[in-house]
């Protein structure tokens, strides 16, 4: 099995997530991420995004959510380092709801 | 492409329902159904090549999940490609096309992964952000594929629906 060069060095993914977020703005609270295995059997980033509520309002969710999966993609370079990049949104409301360690 | 819209139109039904607390199997059925939405609609436009028209439905069947979840992906890498490269594409019909094909490519390949999760993790607790933002960039998918759809990059996206013709022998 092949693990992408992305995924051996997890501070430095940390640290370029971060990086990556950075002109994500107010809109983002705060980005988790996992790796692991798609279902089809590709290494992915599976990315746990936290929205303001405003953000995460039907009016916005549509572009915020385009806007931030395009960006952290093309920061990330993710389709040159051969992984797939998966994109959940969760406000903050339903965060403090669910009290989900993936989304903590 | 009445199946197609009607399932859309129910993810989103779904997705809304219960407005205080929403079900688990409601959020779930509404990922799952907005992805059989593009399924449909990508199949009947591939389908609709065909001279035949009595003929389409039976074409349709031999579309596979994960033949066009690889194609997708695939398109979504050489729409990136096309976009970012340098130089950069004249701007016009083919980058435009290419811009939108990503938007559908990129929808159809997420929603299969969600589609995957909701119908078989059970350990997963959605939430009704979580479901929209899916329908949601299934239903711009809709609204952008008509623009290109007579265009060659998406007639050709829509051939690779079908799988690598190699792989199959």
């Amino acid at each position: 099995m092949i693990i992408p060069a992305i995924f051996a060095n997890t501070p430095q993914l940390h640290a370029d997530v971060r990086r990556a977020a950075q002109p994500l703005g107010a809109d983002v609270v705060h980005i988790n991420f996992e790796i692991g295995f798609d279902v089809m059997g590709f290494a992915s980033i599976f990315f746990n995004i936290v929205l303001t509520d405003e953000a995460s309002s039907p009016a916005r969710l549509r572009f915020v959510t385009q806007q931030i999966a395009l960006t952290l993609m093309n920061q990330l370079k993710t389709d040159e380092n051969g992984v797939h990049a998966y994109f959940n949104f969760r406000s903050q409301s339903e965060v403090a709801h669910v009290k989900d360690p993936a989304w903590a | 492409m009445p199946l197609a819209n009607d399932l859309l139109e129910q993810a989103y039904h779904l997705a809304r329902r219960e407005p205080k607390r929403p079900r688990q199997a409601s959020l779930r059925r509404a990922v799952s159904t907005s992805y059989y939405a593009l399924f449909h609609l990508l199949i009947s436009e591939a389908t609709r090549n065909w001279k035949q028209s009595s003929q389409r439905a039976a074409l349709g069947r031999h579309f596979k999940h994960g033949d066009m979840a690889t194609a997708s992906d695939k398109q979504k890498a050489s729409c990136n490609r096309f976009l970012t490269g340098k130089p950069r594409p004249v701007p016009g019909p083919d980058a435009d096309c290419m811009t939108c094909l990503q938007s559908v490519s990129f929808a159809f390949y997420q929603a299969y992964q969600q589609r995957q999760t909701a119908d078989y993790d059970t350990a997963k607790q959605w939430t009704r952000t979580e479901a929209l933002a899916i329908i949601d960039s299934v239903d711009a998918a809709f609204k952008t594929w008509p623009q290109i759809r007579n265009h060659r990059f998406a007639q050709d996206y829509l051939l690779s629906l079908l799988g690598d013709p190699k792989r199959k022998q």
